[in-house]
C-alpha cells in the first residue's frame, strides 16, 4: 500500500437489515481500505455479506453504523440529490444479470448513450465516447445489435461501457462472470485490467472464482461480515509471462480492536471449541485448544438451546404446555 | 448539452419503450381512445339534438307568425312605425354605428349579411300638374319612400332600369322603383313623373310642405321570395317607393325635419359553430345588446332573435348531458379502470427499468418526467384518434332505437367540437397521466438493490388488501343503497329532480363502486376458494390440474389484475345490458298499463237524447252496436266494453275525486294488461269477486289504508258521465295496488260493474272498447281516434333522452366487450411471458409440452371460469339493486307500473360465446408460443424476461 491518500476507507461498517421482525447483520463492523486506481477482487460464500458492502460503495444502499468515505463522499450521511450525482458522477456498476445493467429493448449504443442523456451529456460528444466505450470493451462492430442478439459475454462488456459511460472513477463489478464460460471470462477480466490501466479507474470485482487473484492485485475475503484475509501477489507482475509461477499468499486479517478471524477449516482440525490458548513464542502467536473445556460450545449453541426452552405463550404456548405436560 | 438534443433523446426513448411492450401499448391506447371517445361523444351526441331542435324551433316560431321562414341567427332591431315617434337621421348614427361593426364581434360571431331599412312617412303620391288638396282627392296613393340595402341584388326588373343616385338640390326629378303590384295597384309605368307632397312639422312646430318630383325608374319583383335576405316578406314593400340608400340620405332626408318614421337592422349572424358550451353566454350578450341599443336609441326593439329558443336549448342540452353523464358513469368508471390497470401492468414491466436507469444516478424527476411523456405521447395520439371515433359514436346514438339496435332513422347531426368536447376528452387524458404519474413515482424510489429487496417481500398483500379498501368501499356503497331505498329514484327528467341529480350526483357512482369493493372482495377470498379446488383436485390424478390449482391459489398477486379486469368488465356489461332490457321492456310495459290493452278507443254510439237541457227523469238515451261486431270486422281476438268517467267519492267524511271504471268482468281479465306484480289476486280473481257481487268495489289498497277502510265497507259514489250524476253505493270486496289506466297521482280508481253502473244509471252511456288484437294484424276503425301502446312505445323511443341512454347504453356495453376482449389478451400475453422462466425450468426438469399445454390451459379455463362466475353474479346483484331506481320518466306516471329488473341474459350470453372464443384463441396462442418455445433461452433471460 502506498502513502497515498486512500481512495475508499470503510471503518466498522455495519449493515443491518430488518424484515418484519427479523434483524440481519450483513456487515459487522467491516474495515477496508482502497487505493486510488486499485484493482481488487472481492470473494467470500454467500451471505458473507460481499455484496452488500457493494452496494454501499456504490450508494445503492445506505449503511447502519461505522464509516464509509469514496472519493471524499461521506455515504453514511450523504444526503439524498447529492447520492445521485455519487452514482452518476463517481460510479459505475456492473452487475452479474444483465437485466441490472441493461435496457433489453436498446441497441447497445443506445444503452450507452443512455446514462450519458440522462446526465446531460448529448449530440457529437455524447456518441463519439459511447463508440470509444464500446470500442474499449471490442464491441465497435456489434453495437447496432438489440440486447437479445448478444451473446451473455458480449451483453457483460456492453454492461461494462455502460458502467464507464459517465467516467467514473469507481467501478464495481458484482460477480461480472458468474454467467459466462471460463473463456468469456478471461475476456472479461482482461477488459477490466485494461480498463483499470488506462482510464486509472478504482475497480473492485467480485468474484467466485478462486483464480481471480491471477486478475487483480489484491484479493480480500470476507467472511460473516468482516474482512477476514487478503491474498497478495508475492513479488512478481501480474502479467507474468508464466502463470505457473505465480506466487500468492493468504494473509489474515487483524483488526483495530485486534481480532482475528481463524479459518473454520483450522478449528475444526484441532477441535478448537469456545476457548484457546495462546502463547506468545518467539516466531510469533501461538493458538492452543483447550483440552477438557465445560462451556465448549461458545455462546451461539447456548442461545439456541435456550429458545428451544423458551415458554411459548398464548394458546399455541398452552397446547405445547399441555402436549410437554402430557409426554412428561 | 441543447436542450433539444436532450428531449430528442428522451422522446427516443419514449418511443423505444411504447414499442417494446406492443401489446401493452396498444391495449392503454385502445383504452384510452375508447375512453375518450365515449366521454366525448356524449356532449357532442346532446349538442347535435338540442341544435336541430333549436333551429326546428326557431323556424317553427317564424312560419306561425306568418312570415318569412328566417335563418335561425337572425336578429331584427326595429324603431319607429308609428309606435315611436320619427327621428333625424342622425339619431340613428350611434346605433348603427353599434350595429354594425360592434355587435358580430360582441357576439363571437360571423356576420352573414346586414341589411338597413329606412322608411319615411307615407306621402300623397300625385300627378305631375296635380292640384294638391287637404284630402289628397287627387293623389294616385300614399307611399312611403324607403330604402333597403343591398336589394338590387335579389330583386329582379321588370321594366326601366335602376333608378339613379339623386343628390341634394338636385332638379331632376327622384327616381324610384315600384313593385310590380305597385305599378298594377297605381297603373304605373316605367318613365311617369309624379310628385310627392312632403309635410312634417319642423323643429319650431312650424309646417313645413315640399313637393317633391319622382320618376318611376323600373318595376322591380323579388327574385326567390324565400330568399334568407327578406327581412320581411317583399309584398310589405308594396306600399314603398324603393329609393338607394344615398338617394334617401342626400335628396330626401335634408328636405323632412324627422325623416325617420321607421328603421329596421337586419342582422343575419352564422351560427353553424354555436355549441351548447357558448349558449349561455351569447343569450347574456343578446341581453345587453338589447340594453345597448335601448340606451342609443330610446325605443328601439329586438323584433326577432333567437334568444328563447337558445334559453330552451340551452336548459335541455344541459338536463340531458347531467343524465348521459349520468347513466355513463359506471361505463366511464371503468373504461379510467381499465386505463389505471393497464398503466399499473405496463409500470410492473417498467419497474426493472426504473431501477436500472435510477441506479445509474438518473433523477427521480427524469424518470417521472419519461413516464409523462410516454403518456402524453399516447394520450395525444389516442385523442386524435378518439375524435373521429367520437363523432361515429355521438351518430351510433342518434340511430339507437332500443339496447344494441341501431335501426332508426338517422339524425341529421351537426357535429360540433365544441370546447367542451375537447375538455372531456383531455380530462381523461389527465386522468390517465394521473395513473401513470401515482405508481411512477413509488417505482422511482427504488435502486436496482432496494427493488429487488422489495421483490423479495412480494409475498406481501397487494396495498389494497392491506388498507382493507374493499370492506371499506362497500360502505358508502352499502349507504348509497339505502338512501336510494329511501329516495325512490336516481334520475327524473324533470327540472325539479334534475337539480337533485346535481345536489348529489355521487349516487351515480354507487354501483360502480360497488361493482370494483365488490370484485376486489371477491379477489380477496379467491385464494381460499382455490385452495379448496386444490385440495379437491389433489385428488385426481393431473398434475396439470393439480399445478394450474395450486399456482392460482397461491400467487393471487400475479394475476389480480387481469382477473380484476375480467370481472368488472363482464359486470358491467352484465349491468348495462340488464338496465337496457329493463328499461325498454319498462316502457312496453308503461305504455301498455296507460292505454289498457292492444288497442282501444271510445265508442260514442249515437246520441239520440231528446233536447239539449236533460229534464230531470228523462235519462239519456244512447244506441251503442255490440262489441262482438268489434271483433268479427277487425279480426281482433276479442273485444269489451270499459266505461271511465269522473267520480266523487265519499271516504270517511271526505270527498275524494277519482275515476270510475266499469268492466264487463267476464271478458275484461284475458284483454286488459296485467301484471302479476298489480295486486294480491290474479286480475281473474278480482273479476270473479266482481262477479258475485254486482255492487262490488274494487279499490287502491293505498286510498284504503290512508281512509282506513277495509273491505265490506260501503262507498258511495258518484259517478259525473257526460254530465248525468249517478249515485253509486258500492261495497268494498276486493283491493289492488295497480291497475290498467289508473295513475295514483290522479286520485283513487274505482273499479265496479259497467253493467251495475249502466242499471243504477238507468241508461248505457259512451264507453271505451278494449281490443285484444291478434299478432300484429293491421286494424282498421272507422273514425274513431285509436289509441295503440305501440305509439306510445314509438314516440317514446324517439326522445333524445331515451335515445341517448340507450346509444350511451349500447356504445357502454360494446366498449365493455371490447375491454374484456383487451384484457382477456392481456392475461395471456402476461401470464405467459411472465412464466417463460417457469416454464423452461418445468420443461427442463421433464414435463411433456402436453402437459405444460394442459397446464396452461387449466389455469386459463379456472380463471376465464371464475372471471365469468364472478362478473356475472356481481352484474346480477347489482342490477337487482340499482336498476329499478334508474329511470328516464318524467312526470306523475314515474315508476307505473314499477320498474322490474330484468337480467338480460341474451346479452349475457353473448359475452359468456366471446369468453369462450377468446379462451381458444388465447389457447391457440399459448399452443402456438410452447412449440417455439426454446428452453435454454427461457432460462437465459432469467431476470429479463
Amino acid at each position: 500500500m502506498t502513502a497515498q491518500e486512500p481512495f475508499i476507507v470503510c471503518d466498522n461498517l455495519v449493515k443491518i437489515y430488518k424484515v418484519a421482525n427479523l434483524e440481519t447483520v450483513a456487515l459487522q463492523g467491516l474495515d477496508l481500505v482502497v487505493a486510488p486506481g486499485e484493482l481488487i477482487g472481492m470473494v467470500g460464500v454467500s451471505g458473507s455479506g460481499k455484496s452488500t458492502l457493494m452496494n454501499i460503495l456504490g450508494g445503492l444502499d445506505r449503511p447502519s453504523a461505522g464509516r464509509v468515505w469514496v472519493g471524499g463522499y461521506d455515504l453514511l450521511k450523504i444526503s439524498d440529490s447529492d447520492l445521485n450525482h455519487y452514482r452518476r458522477a463517481m460510479v459505475g456498476f456492473v452487475w452479474q444479470q444483465s437485466a441490472r445493467n441493461l435496457i433489453p429493448y436498446l441497441t447497445a449504443q443506445e444503452n450507452v448513450e443512455l446514462p450519458l442523456t440522462l446526465a446531460g451529456t448529448g449530440g457529437a460528444e455524447m456518441r463519439e465516447w459511447a463508440l470509444h466505450l464500446l470500442d474499449a470493451v471490442g464491441l465497435a462492430q456489434r453495437r447496432r445489435h438489440h440486447l437479445s442478439e448478444l451473446s451473455g459475454g458480449e451483453q457483460q462488456r456492453v454492461s461494462i461501457a455502460v458502467a464507464l459511460a459517465n467516467r467514473p472513477q469507481l467501478l464495481l463489478a458484482d460477480e461480472p462472470t458468474g454467467e459466462v464460460d471460463s473463456e468469456t471470462a478471461l475476456r472479461i477480466y482482461d477488459t477490466f485490467q485494461r480498463l483499470n490501466r488506462d482510464m486509472h479507474l478504482t475497480t473492485v470485482i467480485v468474484s467466485h472464482d478462486p483464480a481471480i487473484a491471477r486478475h487483480v492485485d489484491r484479493v480480500v475475503a470476507i467472511r460473516d461480515g468482516r474482512l477476514a484475509a487478503e491474498t497478495v501477489r508475492q513479488g512478481r507482475e501480474r502479467h507474468s509471462e508464466n502463470a505457473q509461477d505465480e506466487v500468492f499468499e493468504e494473509l489474515t486479517v487483524l483488526d483495530a480492536a485486534g481480532r482475528l478471524q481463524v479459518p473454520k477449516e483450522m478449528l475444526g482440525q484441532l477441535n478448537i471449541r469456545g476457548r484457546v490458548r495462546l502463547e506468545l513464542t518467539e516466531q510469533g502467536i501461538l493458538i492452543k485448544p483447550v483440552e477438557n473445556s465445560d462451556h465448549a460450545e461458545g455462546a451461539e449453541a447456548l442461545v439456541d438451546d435456550l429458545a428451544q426452552q423458551r415458554p411459548a405463550r398464548g394458546l399455541w404456548g398452552a397446547l405445547r404446555r399441555l402436549r410437554g405436560g402430557s409426554q412428561a | 448539452m441543447s436542450i433539444v438534443g436532450r428531449l430528442r433523446a428522451i422522446i427516443l426513448l419514449v418511443y423505444k419503450r411504447i414499442l417494446s411492450q406492443p401489446g401493452l401499448s396498444l391495449a392503454s391506447f385502445a383504452g384510452l381512445v375508447i375512453a375518450m371517445a365515449i366521454t366525448m361523444s356524449i356532449p357532442i351526441y346532446t349538442d347535435a339534438v338540442y341544435y336541430q331542435t333549436f333551429i326546428k324551433s326557431v323556424v317553427e316560431v317564424d312560419t306561425s307568425g306568418a312570415t318569412l321562414p328566417r335563418p335561425p341567427f337572425a336578429f331584427m332591431f326595429r324603431y319607429g312605425d308609428g309606435l315611436n315617434n320619427p327621428v333625424q337621421l342622425e339619431d340613428t348614427f350611434g346605433i348603427d354605428e353599434y350595429l354594425t361593426t360592434s355587435l358580430a364581434g360582441e357576439f363571437g360571431l360571423p356576420l352573414n349579411f346586414a341589411v338597413r331599412h329606412y322608411r319615411s312617412e307615407p306621402y300623397p303620391l300625385y300627378p305631375q300638374g296635380a292640384a294638391v288638396t287637404l284630402d289628397s282627392a287627387a293623389a294616385v296613393g300614399w307611399s312611403h319612400v324607403s330604402s333597403v340595402t343591398d336589394i338590387e341584388e335579389h330583386i329582379t326588373l321588370l321594366g326601366g332600369s335602376h333608378p339613379v343616385v339623386s343628390a341634394e338640390n338636385d332638379e331632376d326629378p327622384m327616381e324610384v322603383l315600384v313593385s310590380r303590384v305597385l305599378a298594377e295597384k297605381l297603373t304605373l309605368t316605367v318613365g311617369d313623373n309624379f310628385f310627392l307632397y312632403l309635410r312634417d312639422r319642423n323643429s319650431d312646430g312650424i309646417w313645413v310642405t315640399i313637393s317633391l318630383p319622382v320618376r318611376i325608374a323600373g318595376v322591380w319583383e323579388a327574385t326567390d321570395p324565400a330568399d334568407p335576405f327578406w327581412l320581411v316578406r317583399p309584398a310589405v314593400f308594396d306600399e314603398h317607393l324603393l329609393v338607394p340608400e344615398e338617394t334617401f340620405i342626400q335628396r330626401l332626408s335634408p328636405l323632412i325635419p324627422d325623416e325617420i318614421y321607421g328603421v329596421v337592422w337586419y342582422l343575419v349572424f352564422d351560427g353553424d359553430n354555436v355549441s351548447h358550451s357558448v349558449v349561455g353566454g351569447l343569450v347574456e350578450r343578446i341581453n345587453s345588446a338589447q340594453q345597448r341599443t335601448s340606451a342609443l336609441l330610446p325605443g328601439v326593439r329586438l323584433l326577432v332573435s333567437p334568444r328563447d329558443q337558445l334559453v330552451t336549448y340551452l336548459r335541455d342540452a344541459n338536463i340531458l348531458n347531467a343524465l348521459l353523464f349520468a347513466f355513463g358513469v359506471p361505463v366511464i368508471g371503468l373504461l379510467l379502470m381499465f386505463i389505471v390497470l393497464t398503466r399499473v401492468l405496463a409500470l410492473e414491466q417498467r419497474r426493472n427499468e426504473i431501477a436500472v436507469l435510477r441506479s445509474r444516478g438518473a433523477m427521480r424527476l427524469q424518470m417521472i418526467g419519461v413516464g409523462l411523456l410516454e403518456e402524453l405521447l399516447l394520450g395525444g395520439l389516442a385523442l386524435l384518434a378518439a375524435v373521429p371515433l367520437a363523432v361515429a359514436l355521438a351518430n351510433l346514438m342518434g340511430q339507437t332505437r332500443s339496447f344494441l339496435n341501431f335501426g332508426s332513422e338517422a339524425r341529421e347531426m351537426r357535429v360540433l367540437l365544441s370546447p367542451t368536447v375537447l375538455l372531456a376528452g383531455v380530462i381523461i387524458l389527465l386522468i390517465a397521466l394521473l395513473a401513470q404519474l401515482v405508481p411512477t413515482l413509488g417505482a422511482s424510489r427504488h435502486t436496482v438493490i432496494t427493488y429487488k429487496q422489495e421483490r423479495a417481500r412480494w409475498q406481501q398483500r397487494p396495498l389494497w388488501q392491506r388498507l382493507w379498501l374493499d370492506i371499506l368501499l362497500l360502505i358508502p356503497v352499502a349507504y348509497g343503497a339505502y338512501l336510494l331505498r329511501q329516495q325512490g329514484s336516481l334520475a327524473v327528467m324533470d327540472n325539479e329532480i334534475s337539480r337533485n341529480l346535481f345536489e348529489n350526483p355521487l349516487l351515480f357512482l354507487v354501483p360502480s363502486i360497488g361493482l370494483l369493493a365488490l370484485a376486489l372482495l371477491f379477489l380477496r377470498l379467491m385464494p381460499l376458494l382455490l385452495g379448496a379446488v386444490t385440495w379437491l383436485v389433489a385428488h385426481t390424478p393431473s398434475v396439470a390440474l393439480l399445478m394450474a390449482a395450486r399456482q392460482l391459489a397461491r400467487t393471487p398477486g400475479l394475476y389480480s389484475t387481469p382477473l380484476l379486469l375480467l370481472v368488472l368488465t363482464l359486470s358491467l356489461s352484465a349491468f348495462t345490458a340488464s338496465l337496457a332490457q329493463t328499461l325498454d321492456t319498462h316502457l312496453v310495459h308503461q305504455s301498455y298499463y296507460l292505454v289498457g290493452a292492444d288497442l282501444t278507443f271510445s265508442d260514442f254510439g249515437e246520441d239520440q237524447t231528446p233536447g239539449q237541457e236533460a229534464a230531470p227523469g228523462s235519462g239519456p238515451n244512447w244506441i251503442f252496436r255490440p262489441v262482438s261486431d268489434y271483433v268479427q270486422a277487425t279480426g281482433a281476438q276479442a273485444a269489451t266494453r270499459v266505461g271511465a268517467y269522473p267520480a266523487v267519492a265519499t271516504l270517511a267524511g271526505n270527498s275524494v275525486r277519482g275515476g270510475f271504471v266499469g268492466v264487463d268482468r267476464f271478458d275484461f281479465s284475458s284483454i286488459a294488461f296485467w301484471r302479476g306484480d298489480f295486486a294480491g289476486e290474479s286480475l281473474g280473481g278480482l273479476m270473479n269477486i266482481l262477479a258475485l257481487n254486482p255492487d262490488g268495489l274494487l279499490m287502491p289498497a293505498e286510498f284504503m289504508a290512508r281512509y282506513s277502510l277495509q273491505l265490506g265497507d260501503v262507498v258511495r259514489v258518484v259517478v259525473d258521465a257526460y254530465n248525468y250524476r249517478s249515485v253509486l253505493d258500492l261495497r268494498i270486496v276486493g283491493t289492488f295496488d295497480l291497475f290498467p289506466t289508473y295513475v295514483p297521482a290522479d286520485g283513487p280508481l274505482y273499479v265496479g260493474n259497467l253493467d251495475y253502473f249502466f242499471e243504477r244509471a238507468g241508461a248505457p252511456f259512451p264507453y271505451q272498447v278494449w281490443l285484444k288484437l291478434e299478432g300484429d294484424a293491421p286494424v282498421t276503425i272507422g273514425a274513431a281516434t285509436v289509441r295503440l301502446p305501440e305509439n306510445r312505445i314509438i314516440s317514446g323511443q324517439q326522445r333524445p333522452e331515451r335515445q341517448g341512454i340507450f346509444g350511451m347504453l349500447s356504445v357502454g356495453f360494446l366498449a365493455a366487450s371490447a375491454l374484456t376482449v383487451i384484457g382477456f389478451l392481456l392475461y395471456v400475453l402476461f401470464s405467459f411471458r411472465r412464466r417463460l422462466i417457469e416454464m423452461g425450468v418445468l420443461r427442463a426438469v421433464g414435463l411433456s409440452r402436453g402437459q405444460m399445454a394442459a397446464y396452461l390451459a387449466w389455469e386459463l379455463a379456472f380463471l376465464t371460469l371464475l372471471g365469468a362466475t364472478a362478473g356475472t353474479l356481481l352484474g346480477i346483484w347489482t342490477s337487482t339493486l340499482f336498476i329499478p331506481y334508474m329511470q328516464i320518466d318524467s312526470g306523475p306516471t314515474t315508476g307505473i307500473p314499477p320498474v322490474l329488473p330484468e337480467i338480460a341474459w341474451s346479452a349475457i350470453f353473448r359475452i359468456y360465446i366471446l369468453f369462450l372464443s377468446l379462451f381458444l384463441v388465447g389457447l391457440a396462442g399459448m399452443a402456438f408460443s410452447l412449440r417455439r418455445m426454446k428452453i435454454f433461452q427461457a432460462i437465459k433471460m432469467g431476470e429479463t424476461a
